[in-house]
Formats: C-alpha cells, structure tokens, sequence
C-alpha cells in the first residue's frame, strides 16, 4: 500500500515531526490486589462502559485521599479518571491552552511537553509576555512560587499541579483564591505500567475538561479502573 | 409536528441542540432501577467466555507491561490479517494501529488528517460524536443528505453536488449509526472513483459491519482498485464482541498516516491497556461461534421490535445492519425530544430522540435493540401507553 496522496496535516506534522515516542517500561509490575481486581471485574463481567468520569468507588477514594493530603475538600464529582496521566495532561493543556500561547513551567517541563508541542503552545520558565500566558505547569519540586503565584491571581491564570508520588507538602488549590483555578493531575502508570488509569481534580470548568475526555476516549478502560481501586485500596 | 414543550425540564432544554450532551442527559435521568434503555449502544450481551480467559489469563501470568504505542505487534499482525482476508484490504501490521476505543480512533484520524478549514462530507443523521471530533482538528462538517426511502443509503450524487475546493474528506459509516442502513457495494463503486476523481480521503468507519441482516452484506471501501493509498478504515472490538469497557478500536491506512497517528496517541492517551489488548486478541483469534450466537439472538430481538414498532402504527426504515431502529415518529405529533422525555419519565424506557443525531431530525427517535427480547416487548406495551395519551389530535 502506498502512502496517502495527501498525507498528514500540515500544520499538526509541523508539531509532530520532532518528537520522539516516548520510552515505555518493558515490565509490569507484580501486584496481588491488581491483579485480584482485574480478575474479579472479568469475572464480574465489567466489560462495558463505565460512566464519563469514572467508576464511582474510585473517584470516591481518589476525592477522599486528595482531601487527606492536602486539607481541602474534594468530592467524587470533582474527579474524572482518565487514560492514564497521558491523556490527563493532553486534555488539560489542549482545553486551557490556545496554540500560540504560553504555558509556564518553572521547573521541570518533561511530562507535559509533548503534549504541550502537540497543542502548538509555547514552554517557558518565566514569564515574559503576561497577555500570551494561558497556563501555569507546577509541581511538587518547584520553589519560590509566591510571585508568580500572585501574578496567576492577578491574571486569573490557569494552574496544572502534578503532584508526584512522592509525598508533596503543599497544593496551590490550598489557597482558596487559586482554587477554582487549579486542576490536579494523578498517574498511576509508574504504580501500574500498562494499565492506563490516571485522573483529573478539581477546577471551576471541571465539566468542560470531563466532556472533552469523553470526547476522546468516552470512559477509561473499565477492567483498569477496578483493578486500580484494588490497589489503592490494598495500599492505603 | 408540535415544536419543543416549553414543560420539559431545563436540563433537556439546554442541551438540545448538542445532540452528544442531549443523549448525555437523557442517560443521567435514566437512573431508576425499573428503567429499560433502549438509548446507548452498549451491547447486553456477555462478552464471550473465551475472551474473558484470556483476559484473565494474561493479567495472571504478569503480561501487563506497556505495550508499544502503536498496539501489541501480535495484535496488529491479527488485525491485519483479519482486514486482508475478511475485508479485502491490502494492509500488513505496520498498517495497522490499536486505539482505545472508536472514539479515540476518530479524533486521531481528524488530529491528523484535517487542517483548519478543511471540510469533511458526513451523512446526514450523524452520530454526533463525529461533529467534536471534527471541531477539535478546526475542520468543519458538510451534510450530505441521506432518505428514509432508499433506507439511508448513501447516494453518490449527493456526494458530488456536497463536494467544495474546502472538500478534504468523506466520511462513510456502514452499518450506519443512527439509522441501520447500509452503503451498498454499487454505490460504494461509484463512490469511490468521485473520491479520486476529487482526490478525496474517505474515512470508513465499520464498526457495525458484523451485524448485517436479511441477506444484506458489508462491503469495505478500501478493498476498490485504487482505494487502499485514500481510504481510512475504522473498526474495533467494542460492538462485535459486547466489550465497549475494554475500550479496544483500530484503524488500517497508508504507514504514513499510522505514523502520525502514532505521534499524536503517544502524547495524548498512550497505548491501548494491557490487558484489553490481550482481550482483543482472543477476540480477534478465536471462535466465531459466540459472534454467531449474537446474530442470532439480534435477529430474534429485530423481529420482536418489528412486530412492536408494527403494532403501533410506527413506520421505520429498512434496519439492515447495526443495533438500530430509525424511526418515523411524526405520526404521533410530538416532537422527538418532547416525546423521549415523556418515555423516559412516564414510560421509564430511555430511547433517544433523533435530536441527538442532527437538530433536524425532531421527526425520528433511535431505538436500539440491545435488551432482551421479553424486556423489549414490555419497553414497546410501555411505548404504546405513552404515546396513545400523548398523541397529538387522540
């Protein structure tokens, strides 16, 4: 088969051309509840679709364990699952971020640059040009925040945190100013390779991201989100 | 036909324009436990035992690392050899890429393939989702009219007197969501050299193309000389083997265009899970007896919506493939919206409004056949009752 007389779209394999696929692990993991959780639901015959946001027992924990860690209220509406961090990230910047604009990352900007270069949006470390800001990217490492936190209130930025699994101490939404501004990201793949399950917490336009995941991939696979809850809850 | 009752509630109201976020809200009301859905196309049925296994087996041997982004090599090999011998299509795994889900196929081939302004010729009704897919790649969409008395099959006039400079792609589903009908392969013939004749890609999506019924047969577009370098085919597992949760689709083009879509699902979802893969390619390897057993308890449920849709005096079109009945509910006087809302809260049996496939189809409901049999003759007595008291000038 030949290639297609009119290939790939031009503006998208502008984007596209530099990146590379990413490494993928080339093991799994050997987790017993994870396991088990997958079985049952098999068994249980949850191979249909779950609803848009996810199964409910999981965004339950998942709402009640971000309100442990950082002290502020989330409920299971506030949370949908997605296709792991992946999509999390993609759909959070590509809703937030026109192509164009800037998206601000004083730290370390791996894991939202692709889909970052996909959406055609701009990486920086500081701000240089506040009128083409949409979005600031911010993780648990960052440090000396509280300027460019006062300039996200000043211009009612966007905030995508993506705490890490190792523990943070601090959560913008922790401000109750930046709250409505700020969508939460989770990943379960370092815990789970293979398995896809991450999610997206809070933000006043939590609906409108919600939609656009169920735009893409309508629900996460059903079978990973009840093998994942069985982790969590084995761990917690 | 009586407009929109001004009495249904705010939540229906606001949203009927958008045929996805309309069908949306009918499914989050259709929460009780006596409600029959004859809404969502989510087979009943249980997947088959087979799949289930290998499932399960794979989660047990530890075979849950991430696959590469493209799918599972042995998966796209299956798949590959599935399309070229079922399907005629001149494809080979490099050809091929898993996808989560049909959805997700659909908004990497637009990611892809459009460019702002670019305009793509879609059937009309429409399964909504196509329209987000479209609009999330800048593109725009352009109806082709389809008719209840050719059984809404595509007519190859229409889709040269749709075609602009703009004019970049056309879409063709068959089996068709909403309506059942199917694309035929005269038509498809004649079809496919407009689209060379106008250098159009077609993006054929099949995922229905199991269920085919009273003597009709699927045909694949990519299988025509000349066709296989401009046509992207879409399938999947979700329908054919009642696992829409595994959230398991494909797509088979030129390597070129897989390639691409590979970049962007790298930065967008990542593979396809493990272990729907793993699912997938049972499905996709091993008996077909369950897919017959399907067929057959289909074609029973088919003839007891017939018999119902019949009884009431409700005139359909000819349903020759997917899990759908379009049906003409004009006789009734009550606008479709009005009259699946009436369903739902009287009747308590959830069936959308042809609303939900274009803002003009207030005239049609789609009724989907994914209950059992005795479950839909009771959705039917319900459907009478609702409509007898409600029914214009009765």
């Amino acid at each position: 088969m030949s290639d297609t007389p009119q290939t790939l779209s031009i503006p998208l394999a502008d984007r596209i051309t530099p990146l590379q696929l990413p490494d993928m692990p080339t093991e799994g993991v050997v987790n017993n509840a994870l396991t088990e959780g997958a079985v049952q639901a098999l068994e249980a015959g949850k191979t249909k679709y779950t609803n848009r946001p996810g199964i409910v027992p999981l965004r339950e924990w998942i709402a009640e364990h971000l309100t442990g860690k950082f002290e502020f209220p989330y409920v299971p509406n506030d949370i949908t699952v997605t296709c792991g961090g992946t999509e999390a990230r993609f759909v959070t910047v590509k809703y937030f971020c026109a192509a164009g604009t800037h998206l601000i990352c004083p730290g370390n900007a791996t894991a939202i640059a692709g889909a970052a270069q996909l959406a055609g949006v701009e990486i920086h470390a500081d701000v240089v040009d506040e009128s083409k800001v949409s979005a600031v990217y911010l993780t648990p490492d960052d440090e000396n925040l509280d300027g460019l936190l006062e300039q996200v209130k000043a211009n009612q930025w966007n905030i995508i945190y993506e705490p890490y699994n190792h523990s943070p101490t601090h959560h913008p939404a922790q401000d109750e100013a930046l709250r409505p501004l700020t969508v939460s990201l989770g990943d379960l793949e370092p815990r789970a390779p293979g398995w896809r399950v991450g999610w997206m917490a809070g933000h006043a336009e939590h609906a409108k991201l919600r939609s656009y995941k169920q735009s893409m991939t309508i629900c996460t696979p059903s079978v990973s989100q009840w093998a994942a809850l069985a982790m969590l809850e084995a761990q917690s | 036909m009586t407009t929109l009752n001004p009495n249904i509630p705010e939540a229906i109201r606001k949203v009927a324009s958008d045929g996805t976020a309309l069908r949306y809200a009918l499914m989050e009301m259709a929460t009780g436990p006596d409600v029959i859905a004859l809404g969502r196309g989510d087979p009943d049925l249980p997947t088959p035992a087979h799949i289930i296994e290998a499932a399960k087996k794979a989660v047990r041997d530890g075979r849950t690392a991430p696959t590469p982004v493209a799918g599972m090599p042995q998966l796209r090999t299956a798949i590959a050899e599935k399309l070229r011998t079922e399907n005629g299509l001149p494809v080979n795994a490099e050809n091929v890429i898993v996808t989560t889900g049909g959805q997700e196929a659909l908004y990497l081939i637009m990611q892809v393939l459009l460019n702002p302004g670019d305009e793509v010729l879609v059937p009309d009704p429409r399964y909504t989702s196509y329209d987000q897919a479209i609009a999330a790649a800048g593109g725009s969409m352009v109806m082709v009219p389809t008719d209840h008395e050719d059984a809404f099959n595509l007519v190859p006039e229409a889709v040269e007197a749709a075609i602009t400079p703009n004019s970049k792609a056309l879409l063709i589903v068959t089996p068709s969501n909403p309506t059942g009908g199917i694309v035929t392969r005269q038509r498809l013939k004649q079809i496919a050299e407009i689209a060379k004749r106008h250098n159009l890609i077609v993006i054929s999506d099949e995922i229905y193309e199991k269920f085919v019924f009273d003597g009709h047969e699927h045909f694949s577009i990519g299988s025509l000389p000349g066709m296989a370098e401009r046509t992207i085919t879409l399938n999947g597992f979700s329908k054919t083997y009642a696992m829409t949760g595994l959230r398991v689709g494909y797509v088979a083009a030129p390597k070129n265009f897989i390639d691409g879509m590979t970049k962007v699902k790298a930065f967008t979802t990542g593979p396809a899970a493990t272990v729907s893969q793993h699912a997938s390619l049972a499905a996709a390897t091993g008996p077909t007896e369950p897919l017959q057993e399907f067929i057959r308890i289909y074609e029973e449920r088919r003839q007891a919506m017939k018999d119902g849709l019949n009884a009431m005096g409700l005139n359909y079109s000819d349903p020759r493939g997917a899990f759908f009945f379009w049906t003409n509910s004009e006789p009734t006087g009550i606008h479709a919206t009005e009259l699946s809302y009436l369903l739902l809260k009287e009747g308590n049996v959830l069936i959308f409004p042809g609303t939900g496939f274009g803002e003009q189809w207030g005239g049609y409901l789609r009724i989907s056949i994914l209950q059992d049999t005795e479950k839909i003759r009771e959705a039917v007595a319900r459907m009478q009752t609702v409509i007898e008291k409600y029914r214009v000038g009765a």
